[in-house]
C-alpha cells in the first residue's frame, strides 16, 4: 500500500529485489573476502549506527546533484493483531500529519482537544465493536462528538502542512506499507539534504496524529478503489484467507473495512511507541553528499530519539497443509487462476532453490509456464510466479498466477499448470537454462543500480529484513550453488496436490444457482 | 554523456549547501539556510551516418550498460482514424513477432540468454525499437536490435495471437471502473471517432491482416523518418563504427515521402453523463478542450507549474483533507495540437456531488486565489525534478532528446524548457492560469457508478439535464 501522496510520482515495489540480481565482472573489483562480481560502487557504502540503535547506510555518488533518502521500518501489516488490520498502513498515512511545530498554530490548545479526541475515539471504537453495551450510547451521538472535536482541533492546525512543506524542497516524496515493512522515501536536490534530516527526524520524534478520522475516510476510499472494485484484489484476499489458517499473513495490508472503522488514535500511538523504535529502523542515503557532513547531521537530528526496546517478532507458525483447499471468487468479467504452495522464509536453505524454480517457470517468454500456457496453448494472457508471494520476513506462499484468455477456463489453465509442474520432475531443467536465468538476473541487477532511489530502497530493504545490506548481492552465491537436481527435488516436494491452495476468479455472470463466493477448506 | 563533462556542467551551476547550519535545534525547514539548485540538460553528441540517419550519443561509463534505440516517425496520428486499430495490433506484433531468420521463440531465447531487454512499440506519434544490454553483449545485442527494427517476420500465428491479446485488453476495460471512465470520458470530450476517443472493436481487430501490418512497416520505417540513439558505456566513435556496419544495407530511398500528420479533430459533447455500474465507488471525470494550448506555446513552462500547483497542491490536498477521496486531481494538459483542462477521481456514492463541487470550486476559484509564491516554488521544484531525475540514467535523457526530433519539436526544446522552468515568474504562472484554467459553464462531466440519489442527485450540479449512457461491452 502506498500513500501515493504525489499521484504523478514514481512508485516502488520492494518485491522487485527478490529473485533478480548480481552484477557483471566488468564493473567490479572484489574487496577482501567479497565474491567476484561485487559492484564497485558498493565499496563506498558506509554503515553508520547511532547510540540509540538506528542504522544508516550512506552511499555517496556525485554525478548528479540529487540525493535519495529512505527510512525503512521493520513493521508491516503482519505486526498488527487480529481486529486491527490495516493499522500499519493507516499509520503510514498519519505520519504525514505533521508535528507539534509543523502544522500547528497553537499546540497547547490543539493538544488538549486531541487528548479529548483520544478518549472519545475509544468509546466510539467500543460501540462499533459492539462492546460498550453498559454505556448504551448510540454511535451517531459519539460520531458527532468525535467530528466536533476534530473540527475544533482543526482550528489550531494548518491542514497538510507537512506534505506542503516537503513540496517546497523535494522532487518527490512518498511512502509505502507492505506486509513486512513500511518505508518513507524522498528525492531531493543535493542542496536540500538537511531538509530531509529535519523532516524525517521530526516525524519520528514529535509526530502529531491530527485529522485522524478524516484520514480514515481517505483510507477507506483507497480500499474501495484498489480492493473492493478490483476483482483480482478480492480474489487475492480469498486466497490469503484460505492458505493461512493461523499466521497474520492472512490479513490484507489495506485492512478489512470493519477493522478500519474501529481503529483509534490511541491504538496509533501505541503502535508508534512499540514499532518505531530506533533499533527497528534503517535509513539509507544515496547520492551527491559529503558522508562526513551527513554523519554530523544524522547524529544531530536522529541521535536524540530515545532508545526503546525492539518489538517482538511473530511466533505463530503456519501449519503445513495436509489437504488441498479451493475457493471461487466471482466478480467482474474475467478469469484468473491463483495457485499457492507453502513458501520459504528468508533464511530457509531452500529459498534460493525456490527462487530459481520460479525463474524456470516464468519471467520471460522462454520460461516453461509462459511458453506452454501463453505461446503454445493460447490459454493465458500472462503468467506470473512469485516464489515468496510478496512475503519477506516469514514463510509465505509460492504463488502462480495465470490471467486466462477469453474463451478458455480456469480448469484448463490449472490442468496445464499441473502438467508443467509434474514435468519439472520428469524433465529436469538443464544446467544451461539455469545459467541463462542466473545470467539474466545478474544483468538485471546492474540495471537496478542506476537510479539513486532504487539503490536506497535496495540497501534499506536488505538491512531491514536480513540485518545486512550486503545480502543484496551475496545471495547470488546461493543461486550459483543451485543445481538442476535441486530444482527437480524441490518441485517434487512442493507441488504435491495436498499442498495446493487454488482460487479461481470467475465472472460474476457465470455464477450458477449459488452466486456467493465460495471456499472449500478442510 | 561524458560523466566528467556532466559533472563539470552540473557543478558549475550548482551551489551546494553554502553556509548551512549543522545545528539540530532547528525544527522547521524555513529556519535553514539553503541555496538554490540549478542544472542544465546535457546535449550529447550528434553524428550523421552515411545513409543520412541522425544519431545521438550520451556517454556514461559508470556501469557497463548500453542502450541502443531507434525512434521512428510513426503512429496512429499519421493515419486515417479507422486504421488506428491496425497500428495498435502492429505495436504488439512488432514486439513479439520475431525478426529476420529468427522465429519468435528463437529470438526470445537469444534475448533471454543475453539477459538483455529488447522491445518495440508504437505510441501516438512515434515508434521505437529499444535494446538495453550489457556492454559485453553489445555486438550480439545490436544485431538482434537491427533485425527487430528492419526485418519483420510476423508469422500468421503471431499476428493471430496479437489480435487475441488486443481483444483481451478491451475486455478488461469492462471490469475496471477507472478504465471505463477513461474510455468514456475521451469519447465525450474528443468524440467517438477521434484519435483519442476511438476504441477498437472486435470486428476491426479480426479484420487486420499480416499484409496490412507489413505494409505499414514498409511505409514508415525509412531512414528519413528514423533517428537513433545510444546511451551508456560507449563512445561516439564506437557508436559510429557499430552503426555504419549494422545499417550499411539500409540506404535512404529517393522519392519516399515523410508521413504527414493528420491533426486530430475533437468534437466535445458537453453535458452531465451517468454510466450506471455496480461498483463500490463512483468515478468522476470533468473536462473541457482548450484549442491553442500546445506544448510549444510561449507560456507552456508557466502552464506546467500551474498544472501541478493546482492539480496536486489544491485539488488533491483539498479532497483528501475533506476525507472525500483517495486520489482526485486535475490536469492542465498541453498537447501537440490542442490542450485540455481535466479532473478525475473517485469517491463513495453519497459524496459524488460534493466531490464534483469541491473540484470545480478549486479550479474555478483559482483566479481569485492564485498559487502562492511558496506553491509556485514547490511546483517548480517538482517539474524540474522530473528532468533532473533523468540525469541519473543516460537512457532517459536519450529518450527525451530523440523525441525532440521525432515529434518535430524545436531544436534544443527540452534544455530550453528546463531553463524556462527555472526562470518563469509567479506572475507569469498566474497569467497562464487565468488564460487557460477552468471548466467554464459547459464542461463534460462524467460519473461512472451508482451515485446516491441516482441521476436526480446529479441535477444538483446545476449543469442541466443528466444523460444516461447506454453501456457498451468493449471487446465483445
Amino acid at each position: 500500500m502506498m500513500l501515493k501522496l504525489r499521484s504523478r510520482g514514481r512508485s516502488i515495489r520492494i518485491s522487485v529485489f527478490i529473485g533478480m540480481f548480481w552484477c557483471l565482472g566488468a564493473s567490479v573489483s572484489p574487496a577482501r573476502g567479497e565474491p567476484a562480481g561485487r559492484p564497485v560502487l558498493f565499496d563506498r557504502v558506509e554503515k553508520f549506527r547511532l547510540d540509540n540503535g538506528m542504522r544508516f547506510l550512506l552511499l555517496p555518488r556525485h554525478d548528479v546533484p540529487i540525493v535519495a533518502g529512505n527510512i525503512m521500518v521493520k513493521v508491516g501489516n503482519v505486526d498488527t493483531p487480529e481486529g486491527s488490520t490495516g493499522l500499519a498502513h493507516v499509520f503510514e498515512h498519519m505520519a504525514f500529519k505533521g508535528t507539534d511545530v509543523i502544522g500547528s498554530t497553537d499546540f497547547t490548545a490543539e493538544s488538549a482537544l486531541l487528548d479529548s479526541l483520544v478518549e472519545a475515539g475509544e468509546r466510539l471504537s467500543s460501540i462499533r465493536k459492539g462492546r460498550d453495551t453498559a454505556a448504551s450510547e448510540d454511535s451517531s451521538k459519539v460520531e458527532l462528538e468525535v467530528a466536533a472535536l476534530e473540527e475544533r482541533a482543526g482550528r489550531f492546525s494548518e491542514p497538510m502542512a507537512f506534505p506542503r512543506t516537503y513540496d517546497t524542497y523535494t522532487f518527490d516524496f512518498n511512502a509505502y506499507t507492505s506486509t513486512d515493512v513500511t518505508a518513507y522515501t524522498a528525492l531531493l536536490g543535493a542542496n536540500n539534504l538537511e531538509v530531509w534530516m529535519l523532516m524525517e527526524s521530526e516525524r519520528l520524534q514529535n509526530p502529531v496524529f491530527r485529522e485522524f478520522y478524516s484520514e480514515l475516510e481517505v483510507v477507506m476510499e483507497e480500499r474501495r478503489a484498489n480492493t473492493d472494485d478490483k476483482p483480482e484484489a478480492g480474489a487475492r484476499e480469498l486466497l490469503k484467507s484460505l492458505f493461512f489458517t493461523k499466521h497474520p499473513y492472512r490479513f490484507p495490508t489495506i485492512g478489512f473495512m470493519d477493522d478500519l472503522r474501529t481503529l483509534t488514535p490511541k491504538m496509533l500511538r501505541e503502535f508508534f511507541d512499540r514499532y518505531y523504535a530506533p533499533g527497528n529502523m534503517v535509513g539509507a542515503l544515496v547520492g551527491d553528499f559529503d558522508p562526513a557532513e551527513a554523519r554530523t547531521w544524522l547524529t544531530s537530528y536522529f541521535g536524540d530519539i530515545p532508545s526503546r526496546p525492539l518489538p517482538p517478532g511473530i511466533d505463530t507458525v503456519e501449519p503445513i497443509p495436509t489437504s488441498p483447499r479451493r475457493g471461487v471468487y466471482r466478480q467482474g468479467k474475467e478469469r484468473r487462476l491463483q495457485m499457492a504452495f507453502p513458501g520459504f522464509g528468508p533464511t530457509d536453505p531452500d529459498r534460493p532453490v525456490a527462487e530459481l524454480l520460479g525463474g524456470v517457470l516464468a519471467g520471460d517468454r522462454t520460461r516453461r509456464l509462459t511458453r506452454r500456457l501463453d505461446l503454445e496453448e493460447g490459454v493465458a494472457r500472462d503468467v506470473r510466479v512469485s516464489p515468496n508471494g510478496g512475503f519477506d520476513r516469514y514463510p509465505g506462499y509460492f504463488l502462480i498466477t495465470v490471467d486466462v484468455m477469453a474463451g478458455h477456463t480456469n480448469e484448463e489453465a490449472e490442468e496445464l499448470v499441473r502438467e508443467e509442474l509434474r514435468r519439472l520432475v520428469e524433465e529436469p531443467v538443464t544446467a544451461e537454462k539455469l545459467d541463462e536465468i542466473r545470467s539474466a538476473w545478474r544483468k538485471s541487477f546492474l540495471f537496478g543500480l542506476q537510479k539513486n532511489a532504487d539503490l536506497a530502497d535496495l540497501l534499506a530493504f536488505y538491512e531491514t529484513i536480513d540485518g545486512d545490506w550486503r545480502l543484496s548481492y551475496r545471495r547470488f552465491d546461493d543461486y550459483d550453488r543451485v543445481t538442476p537436481a535441486d530444482v527437480s527435488r524441490l518441485a517434487g516436494e512442493l507441488f504435491q496436490p495436498k499442498n495446493a491452495t487454488v482460487v479461481y476468479l470467475e465472472p460474476e455472470e457465470a455464477s450458477g444457482e449459488d452466486s456467493d463466493n465460495k471456499e472449500d477448506r478442510p | 554523456m561524458n560523466t566528467a563533462m556532466q559533472r563539470v556542467a552540473v557543478v558549475a551551476l550548482l551551489v551546494v549547501l553554502a553556509g548551512t547550519s549543522a545545528s539540530a535545534t532547528l525544527r522547521e525547514p524555513s529556519e535553514l539556510k539553503l541555496e538554490p539548485l540549478a542544472f542544465t540538460m546535457p546535449e550529447g553528441e550528434e553524428l550523421l551516418l552515411s545513409n543520412t540517419i541522425r544519431v545521438l550519443v550520451f556517454e556514461n561509463h559508470d556501469l557497463p550498460l548500453v542502450t541502443l534505440s531507434a525512434h521512428v516517425v510513426m503512429g496512429k496520428y499519421y493515419l486515417p482514424v479507422e486504421r488506428a486499430t491496425a497500428v495498435e495490433v502492429l505495436s504488439r506484433v512488432w514486439d513479439e513477432g520475431g525478426a529476420g531468420a529468427l522465429p519468435p521463440e528463437a529470438l526470445d531465447s537469444l534475448v533471454g540468454r543475453l539477459g538483455m531487454s529488447l522491445h518495440a512499440g508504437i505510441d501516438d506519434r512515434e515508434a521505437y525499437v529499444t535494446a538495453h544490454m550489457a556492454r559485453e553483449d553489445l555486438s550480439r545485442g545490436a544485431a538482434l536490435w537491427r533485425d527487430l527494427l528492419l526485418d519483420p517476420r510476423w508469422d500468421e500465428e503471431r499476428v493471430a495471437r496479437a489480435k487475441a491479446r488486443k481483444t483481451k485488453d478491451l475486455l478488461s476495460i469492462n471490469d475496471n471502473p477507472r478504465s471505463l471512465a477513461r474510455v468514456w470520458f475521451w469519447r465525450l470530450l474528443a468524440g467517438p471517432e477521434s484519435a483519442e476517443g476511438r476504441v477498437a472493436t472486435r470486428r476491426e481487430i479480426e479484420a487486420v491482416t499480416r499484409d496490412e501490418l507489413l505494409a505499414l512497416h514498409r511505409r514508415f520505417v525509412i531512414p528519413r523518418a528514423t533517428v537513433i540513439g545510444l546511451a551508456g558505456d560507449i563512445t561516439p566513435d564506437e557508436a559510429r563504427d557499430l552503426l555504419e556496419k549494422l545499417l550499411s544495407g539500409w540506404s535512404a530511398r529517393d522519392g519516399v515521402e515523410l508521413p504527414e500528420i493528420l491533426p486530430p479533430v475533437r468534437r466535445a459533447r458537453p453535458g452531465v453523463y451517468l454510466l450506471p455500474g455496480d461498483f463500490e465507488q463512483c468515478r468522476i471525470r470533468i473536462g473541457r478542450n482548450l484549442p491553442g494550448l500546445t506544448d510549444t506555446a510561449d507560456d507552456y513552462p508557466a502552464v506546467m507549474i500551474e498544472d501541478f500547483g493546482v492539480g496536486y497542491m489544491r485539488v488533491f490536498y483539498r479532497t483528501r483533507q475533506d476525507g472525500l477521496s483517495y486520489g482526485t486531481g486535475s490536469r492542465l494538459i498541453a498537447g501537440p495540437f490542442e490542450g485540455s483542462c481535466t479532473a478525475s477521481g473517485s469517491t463513495r456514492p453519497e459524496k459524488v456531488v460534493e466531490l464534483v463541487r469541491a473540484v470545480r470550486e478549486e479550479i474555478d476559484g483559482m483566479e481569485q486565489r492564485p498559487l502562492t509564491d511558496l506553491e509556485v516554488r514547490g511546483s517548480r521544484t517538482f517539474q524540474l525534478g522530473l528532468f533532473i531525475q533523468k540525469l541519473e540514467r543516460a537512457r532517459d535523457i536519450l529518450r527525451l532528446r530523440l523525441r525532440e526530433i521525432t515529434l518535430d519539436l524545436p531544436p534544443n526544446y527540452y534544455p530550453d524548457l528546463v531553463a524556462s522552468l527555472q526562470s518563469v515568474s509567479p506572475d507569469e504562472v498566474a497569467a497562464a492560469g487565468k488564460r487557460w484554467l477552468g471548466f467554464g459553464d459547459n464542461p463534460v462531466v462524467l460519473v461512472v457508478g451508482t451515485p446516491e440519489g441516482g441521476p436526480d442527485a446529479l441535477e444538483q450540479l446545476g449543469l442541466g439535464e443528466v444523460h444516461i449512457l447506454e453501456p457498451i461491452a468493449f471487446g465483445e
